[in-house]
């Protein structure tokens, strides 16, 4: 007994001082980064893969560990990870959560992580987009604004000779592509899933309306709203739509415009990545959004944020600073074409010179943005579900905006 | 019916002694087998327990959507809840679909379980036929199905006006009835091969010689199956109807794959309704009220389905 009650203490003990041995190794080497990123296409995660490979051969002190997932499963991955306290210390995100993460004071504050210079190298509006509260909660990684694609031939086809830039022209154009002879349809309007009320905020911000009302109430139910509703319903009710509005999601309207049935739809620059590669046959142009009244375009922003549970902020701050220099941005810029968030890619010839890409550049000025209230995803949800009762019909647009409105407003109150 | 009569009793014989020897066995050891079941029993309260514990906390307290618990709210996250027109509405359609589904199953399983058990040509490559849903997970079948019941792309419209009907670029997913109706059949898909699993179980119970032996009495294929086969079939349909109705009632990805509860929240039911509340917008609180409704709905469920053994068992014995 007694020799084994030794051997046993020396066991537990040359374990404790392996463990600390490990521990103090540990502590004296390598800051870990760990950074979070979601994927626009399937090249994001190799890109930054690539960049994370360069940034620790040249910084020894630092070893950065790139994670990355699709962008469905961000939102409850990271919110399950901040819970379960094993957050990474960089994580990627939609600016219009970064509303509430910074509230629930998970973000932490970067404006004096930067190095000086840092911030000034931003175009300005992007940037802003990322402060709240007198603080600065991350950096734009993503910024786009939307155009109008058409297809050239559908045009060429039924006749249009200029690209329309007023609703009406649009809706005339699309009634000439819808009679085509074969399955052709005029225009594109999404009615389900992911930024379905986005696009109806084209409408409604053409039509001189807004989210907010002068009151600081929903602007749901204004009279440019409905007036910016019935401007889709006319052309759901001619049928010069794809069947189906309710049923279709972005991902639906762009895979018909690929397959070249589609005459017009509203998208977003990495709209261009995907004809690339599924509609090399369709000969396209891109034009401002449609106005009635106004001139406008949705402009949207991803964030990338330090976690406040970072234990190695300032490596973390090192490491974005990385991706945002002049050399990388540009290449990423390029690879997912995503609108120049910094002030030296706005004048390189990929943005400036190419038609693909200068009519966004053109737009950024008349941008308007979601707002960033933390209840925002509850309240579109609930504008999304009523627009798709009156796109259906089963409703008018004044009956169902004035439920979003109310929706909305109910859930002002509350926060 | 003489033949039903004199296989209970002698069913139930052979039970009762089962039922004594367990008796007896139990009687000379207690404390030990106590004893020896304590760990896993420990183990099972903590791991199913646990999870329910803290779902109720979340329930009655004010709660950020990191699950960060703040001061007690009694019961303001049920009357959110349940004063949300969209919890009622997914309630509705929740037992809509767990009908549906469970009722559709049941109804195709026991004919297809029947055929499967006679002897036949390629019965085997039928039966791997039946099966084989069961190996594809849930969420890549209702992936494929969404592209199947595609509008435009779609090969069930291909197919459709190959047909030469009025199909061509139908958008199945676009009207909420069609959409439901579509999420429904391929619950019910994805249900058959464990249900049939089930009652060909049960159908192998049935002794041969009952049927031989009610042939000899004269007594007609629909005969035997109404009094034979349906009565010796029904513990093993209430273990696939209760089992059938807990996976139902808590199926997740065909209806969020699909349609995502819409259109305007349509086909929503309990469960997506509860994973938006926590998932996406953030309302935990609202999300473990929800769940607790749930949680109680098919506890009552469970009650009912007890009950009913019981007192089919105590008939039995009586």
């Amino acid at each position: 007994m007694k020799i084994d009650r030794k051997y046993v203490r020396a066991l537990a003990l040359g374990a404790t001082c392996l463990a600390l041995s490990f521990q103090v190794t540990s502590a004296s080497a390598k800051d870990v980064v760990r950074a979070r990123f979601a994927e626009y296409s399937t090249q994001t995660g190799p890109f930054f893969q690539e960049l994370a490979k360069k940034f620790n051969a040249a910084n020894p002190d630092i070893e950065v560990k790139v994670e990355h997932l699709p962008w469905p499963e961000m939102q409850q991955q990271l919110v399950t990870d901040i819970s379960a306290g094993t957050a990474p210390d960089i994580s990627h995100m939609a600016t219009r959560w970064m509303a509430g993460f910074s509230q629930d004071g998970v973000l932490a504050p970067i404006e004096d992580l930067m190095s000086p210079a840092f911030a000034e190298t931003f175009v300005p509006t992007y940037l802003d987009l990322q402060k709240q509260d007198g603080h600065t909660w991350g950096l734009p990684i993503a910024a786009s604004a939307r155009g109008l694609f058409y297809n050239k031939a559908l045009f060429k086809q039924a006749g249009i000779d200029a690209v329309p830039t007023t609703w009406d022209q649009v809706y005339e154009a699309a009634g000439k592509i819808d009679a085509l002879e074969g399955d052709f349809y005029g225009m594109g309007i999404q009615g389900k899933d992911l930024d379905a009320e986005g696009y109806w905020f084209y409408s409604l911000w053409t039509h001189g309306g807004a989210i907010f009302g002068p009151d600081g109430k929903s602007g749901f139910a204004s009279p440019e709203a409905v007036a910016a509703t019935d401007n889709y319903l006319r052309f759901i009710k001619a049928n010069v739509t794809q069947p189906g509005v309710t049923g279709s999601s972005r991902e639906d309207l762009q895979n018909l415009f690929a397959a070249g049935k589609l005459g017009m739809v509203l998208s977003g620059p990495w709209f261009n990545a995907q004809l690339a590669e599924q509609g090399k046959d369709v000969d396209y142009g891109i034009s401002t959004i449609p106005i009635a009244t106004t001139a406008a375009t949705y402009g949207v922003t991803d964030t990338i944020s330090i976690l406040e549970s970072s234990t190695v902020k300032p490596s973390a701050m090192k490491f974005l600073e990385f991706i945002f220099n002049e050399e990388n941005r540009l290449e990423f810029g390029k690879l997912e074409g995503f609108v120049p968030v910094l002030k030296s890619e706005s004048t390189a010839p990929f943005f400036a010179e190419n038609p693909k890409m200068k009519v966004f550049l053109d737009m950024g000025p008349v941008a308007k943005f979601a707002p960033l209230i933390p209840a925002w995803e509850e309240m579109s949800d609930g504008l999304r579900s009523e627009l798709s009762a009156i796109y259906a019909g089963e409703v008018t647009s004044e009956v169902g905006l004035k439920r979003a409105a109310e929706r909305m407003d109910a859930l002002l109150a509350k926060k | 019916m003489s033949l039903h009569g004199s296989d209970l009793t002698l069913s139930s014989t052979a039970a009762r002694s089962l039922r004594a020897a367990g008796t007896r066995r139990r009687r000379s050891l207690p404390l030990l087998g106590l004893l020896l079941i304590a760990p896993s029993l420990a183990l099972s309260i903590t791991v199913i327990g646990y999870p329910i514990f803290d779902v109720l906390r979340m329930a009655l307290f004010e709660v950020n959507r990191f699950g960060r618990l703040g001061d007690f709210v009694g019961l303001a996250h049920f009357v959110d809840a349940f004063s949300d027109p969209i919890f009622v509405q997914a309630a509705w359609q929740t037992v809509i679909w767990t009908l549906s589904v469970v009722g559709g199953t049941v109804l195709i399983s026991v004919p297809v379980a029947i055929i499967l058990s006679e002897d036949f040509y390629g019965r085997m490559i039928a039966r791997t036929v039946i099966l084989l849903p069961w190996a594809i997970s849930l969420a890549m079948t209702a992936v494929v199905w969404r592209y199947v019941v595609n509008g435009d792309f779609g090969t069930l419209n291909m197919t459709l006006s190959a047909l030469g009907l009025p199909f061509a670029n139908y958008p199945w997913l676009a009207y909420p009835t069609t959409a439901f109706v579509i999420e429904i059949l391929v619950g019910i898909l994805v249900s058959i091969p464990f249900t049939v699993t089930i009652i060909m179980g049960g159908l192998t119970s049935i002794p041969r010689t009952l049927y031989e032996a009610s042939a000899l009495d004269g007594a007609s294929t629909v005969r035997s199956f109404t009094s034979i086969t349906l009565p010796l079939l029904r513990p093993f349909m209430q273990i696939a109807v209760v089992l059938n109705v807990i996976y139902v009632f808590n199926s997740f990805p065909i209806i969020w794959i699909m349609t995502n509860g819409g259109p305007s929240n349509r086909t929503d039911i309990l469960i997506t309704y509860v994973y938006k509340q926590a998932f996406v917008f953030g309302n935990l609180g609202n999300a473990a009220a929800g769940s607790v409704a749930m949680f109680a709905m098919l506890l009552l469920f469970a009650a009912l389905y007890l009950t009913l053994t019981r007192s089919t068992e105590t008939a039995e014995n009586d």
